[in-house]
């Protein structure tokens, strides 16, 4: 991380600057010393809060995932080595399942990415109305998941009555067509189905941040380049793009990790009819109480399957 | 100062393993210790999923704060609460919402955890919308206005802030 170092910089001009003969010295370095455990001390609790729910939860994961553990006979527990983990992987589902979760993530993101990389070096620009159309771009990250999800589903996807097969009649109807092609997106191609709804809510995330990067560049250089003539494009390559590697990477990064953990999207769209039918649909989440038995019968399968699908 | 650096680093790559391999345990926790369909189970949940994220951007924010303004308080005499409170808050004061509007959005969007761990009780919004599909899923009017109604605070929330936006999720690559 670029700025991780910067601490290091900070703190021995700090102590350089002060003059610092015999005594005074002494006590500028004891409170130098408390200065940086002031420092330290307030990241402690969130630290040892992080563990405890968020990696605790892993490691008992991964203990469970080596027992023999049926809920319907719970008195009947045991060590089970790698059975489980056999079981996973010998479930094809499991590794369709897998395979989706990569190709979903892979395309989300790139796609995104390139995306928001066009539409962050158009607004960029200074237009009338900037901030309305960067308003306007934001709004699907602003959106919650589940009910574009729903929105796409219902109102474009929909093969009767949704917005782009109604498009599709009429465009046909405008060429004098009675039989407008009206494919099922759902059914027909329910992977693409999701990767889009999920790249137009990822890449505004993916616009903002490299609108940031592009923000924080220096502008004289590239005066100088546009002065001396240089081509739009060859600017793009030499100057921003080596400036923006860094939000290129940073983008891609946490988009990755939202997009791997995708649930909404892929629950509301096709209800994991991909054989991305992961663990929690399963689940009858509305009855907590009597969820105890599925939870746990499921639990061979879980531990194994969870960290690697999302 | 270096390993300090890692720690931060381990912070975020707490977000990498995704909280849904601890499901299990957490939701056998939560049933033996009565916690299941109560909102502070999410509570609890949501902070340490938004945490590392969190500490990210504020420590991009804080960054921005010159040294100078800080030394010179310590100069004058300030303790370290003063320095933080009356110096350090109200420079970093955008920084601050803009981390907790990000915290906000993606605790308020959240549906996984919440459709596993609460039920009638605490069930947050998301999960009140998948209800309301299945059982009003052909009025698709109502469920638009109801996935209106729920998406309106945060892009009220976005709208107002979204230039603390741009900023925020740049997390440490702006200095």
């Amino acid at each position: 991380m670029p700025t991780a170092t910067e601490p290091t910089r900070r703190s021995p001009r700090a102590r350089d600057t002060v003059p610092a003969p015999g005594r005074r010295a002494a006590r500028t370095r004891r409170r130098q010393r408390a200065m940086d455990w002031a420092r330290r001390a307030p990241l402690l609790p969130a630290l040892v809060f992080l563990i405890i729910v968020t990696q605790l939860p892993f490691v008992a994961t991964v203990v469970i995932s080596f027992l023999h553990w049926n809920a319907l006979a719970p008195e009947n527990r045991g060590f089970a080595a790698f059975d489980n983990y056999k079981a996973v992987f010998t479930d094809p589902a499991m590794r369709a399942s897998m395979g989706t979760t990569v190709v979903l993530t892979v395309t989300v993101v790139l796609v995104s990415l390139l995306l928001g990389l066009v539409l962050a070096l158009l607004l960029d620009r200074s237009f009338r109305g900037r901030g309305i159309v960067r308003t306007l771009l934001i709004t699907p990250f602003l959106v919650v998941p589940v009910a574009s999800a729903l929105l796409w589903k219902h109102a474009l996807y929909n093969a009767s009555y949704g917005l782009i097969n109604g498009s599709l009649t009429w465009i046909w109807g405008l060429f004098g067509s009675d039989s407008p092609p009206q494919p099922d997106w759902m059914t027909d191609s329910p992977l693409a189905a999701v990767e889009v709804s999920l790249i137009w809510q990822w890449t505004p995330f993916m616009m903002l941040i490299l609108l940031a990067g592009l923000q924080s560049r220096a502008t004289d250089a590239i005066e100088a380049a546009r002065m001396d003539g240089a081509p739009a494009f060859d600017i793009f390559r030499y100057l921003t793009l080596p400036h923006l590697r860094r939000y290129l990477e940073l983008a891609a990064l946490l988009g990755t990790v939202y997009v791997v953990q995708n649930f909404d999207a892929v629950f509301t769209i096709t209800s994991g009819g991909l054989g991305t039918a992961n663990l929690p649909p399963t689940r009858p989440a509305s009855a907590p109480r009597s969820a105890c038995t599925a939870t746990a019968s499921s639990s061979a399968r879980a531990p194994a399957s969870a960290p690697g699908r999302r | 100062m270096r390993k300090w650096s890692d720690v931060l680093f381990f912070f975020l790559s707490t977000k990498m393993l995704p909280l849904v391999a601890g499901l299990l345990p957490i939701y056998l926790v939560a049933q033996n210790s009565g916690m299941l369909d109560s909102i502070w189970l999410l509570v609890i949940l949501y902070t340490s999923m938004n945490l590392p994220i969190a500490v990210w951007m504020m420590r991009s924010f804080l960054a921005e704060v010159p040294a100078e303004i800080m030394e010179a308080a310590q100069i004058d005499g300030a303790g370290l609460g003063t320095t933080l409170m009356r110096i350090v808050a109200p420079v970093a004061m955008p920084g601050i919402a803009a981390t907790a509007l990000i915290s906000f959005i993606f605790s308020w969007n959240e549906l996984l955890f919440a459709r596993v761990l609460t039920g009638i009780v605490a069930g947050t919004t998301p999960v009140f919308l998948t209800g309301f599909v299945t059982s009003q899923g052909l009025f698709l009017a109502k469920v638009c206005a109801a996935a209106v109604v729920i998406s309106l605070p945060v892009l009220i929330a976005g709208f107002a802030a979204q230039d603390k936006l741009v900023q925020g999720l740049s997390l440490g690559a702006v200095k």
